[in-house]
């Protein structure tokens, strides 16, 4: 980080001599490096390795990629859902399922594209497991769909 | 902070990801070269304990300071803009921030009153800042680090005289503090032209400088606290 400067008083030498003497610039040498870092008591090469290790790990999970912002969604919207898991919908028989499976679908409006396939699925052949899965999942929707309005 | 990064392919755009040229350097080499600069840096104002590397007063070392700038910047959390600073040299700037920042938080709470303003929030900002506007604030030292800095100040005219003396013999280290009494110019590549060497001459010169001033700093530092014990008894 050296620059000119003027030199008008002993601080001012001062103070440029050690802005000289204690910088590191890309200019030195790996081995000057090296050399400094072990007088400092430092093993350069385990420094080296250390850091590597950190740095890829760093870039693996870093929000600069796409990838990964992307990751973090579905994985912030599978947490979501899972928190969601109900027990008592499993203890529901079928007629209260399918109830509920209506009464959440009437919440959320029929008017989501992605709601289609549901409203046309038939409700009689489905089993109980299936039908809880799906209230599972309207529910998550119309949470996803709460938290949009807010 | 930007989130709107264009692609990954290396489009020329204002917005577009430092990823790739992130993950193309050589991260080892160059956290060797930050926490030596770090280290030196703390040295220069006598703020870490030589043998443990612990910063006086605090619980952190330099290493904690150099992984820190590190994950930052790779996390995207601080924005390298490469169009604006090479990468080494943003580093550097980071350290100097987090450095600052730390040891302004510690000896706020111990020792400094800086009753006036809220100088953690603004040194906080100043560390999170992503767009520094032009060079001069790269280097730009914030006023409370200044105050300690200039604890280490307060003897330069016998700092130059030991050092004069110490230096004495060493036809090249005398040149050199020639020239930059003279000048004011530290630049490597400058002062290799000026005085007809290589930089690489210019940076041996520089090691040989660093001990001598380090030596007198330890000097220093050994009597004032043979000074201080017999007040402590």
């Amino acid at each position: 980080m050296n620059k000119k400067r003027q030199i008008e008083t002993e601080q001012d030498l001062v103070d440029a001599l050690e802005e000289f003497a204690y910088d590191v610039g890309e200019d030195e040498t790996l081995n000057d490096v090296d050399e400094e870092l072990k007088t400092l008591g430092y093993d350069p090469h385990a420094v080296k390795i250390r850091y590597q290790e950190l740095a890829s790990q760093a870039i693996a999970s870093s929000p600069l990629d796409w990838r990964n912002r992307a990751g973090n969604e579905i994985a912030k919207a599978r947490e979501k859902l899972g928190l969601m898991s109900n027990p008592e919908l499993r203890a529901l028989d079928k007629p209260s399922l399918v109830e509920s499976i209506r009464q959440t679908l009437k919440r959320l409006g029929y008017s989501d594209p992605s709601l289609v396939p549901a409203q046309y699925r038939n409700f009689e052949q489905a089993t109980e497991s299936d039908l809880a899965s799906l209230l599972q999942h309207l529910e998550y929707l119309l949470s996803s769909s709460n938290h949009k309005e807010e | 902070m930007k989130e709107n990064f264009a692609n990954e392919r290396g489009d020329t755009n204002l917005n577009a990801s430092p990823l790739p040229q992130l993950r193309s350097q050589d991260w080892g080499n160059i956290s060797k070269r930050l926490l030596l600069y770090a280290i030196k840096r703390a040295q220069r104002y006598g703020w870490i304990d030589s043998e443990t590397k612990i910063f006086a007063g605090g619980d952190f070392t330099v290493d904690d300071i150099v992984q820190e700038v590190v994950m930052k910047t790779l996390s995207g959390e601080w924005n390298w803009d490469s169009s604006k600073y090479p990468l080494f040299t943003w580093l550097k700037h980071r350290i100097n921030s987090v450095m600052d920042h730390w040891i302004n938080s510690k000896f706020r709470k111990h020792e400094i009153p800086f009753a006036d303003e809220d100088l953690n929030e603004e040194a906080g900002e100043k560390s999170n800042s992503i767009a520094i506007e032009d060079a001069e604030d790269l280097y730009a030292t914030e006023p409370e680090v200044e105050l300690l800095h200039g604890e280490s100040r307060q003897n330069a005219s016998i700092t130059v005289k030991l050092l004069f003396e110490s230096i004495t013999g060493d036809l090249e280290l005398e040149a050199l503090v020639d020239y930059v009494m003279n000048t004011g110019e530290t630049r490597p590549r400058f002062v290799a032209k000026s005085l007809g060497t290589t930089v690489e001459n210019v940076n041996n010169r520089k090691k040989r400088l660093y001990r001598h001033l380090q030596g007198l700093k330890t000097k220093n530092e050994r009597l004032s606290n043979e000074q201080e014990a017999p007040n402590r008894n």
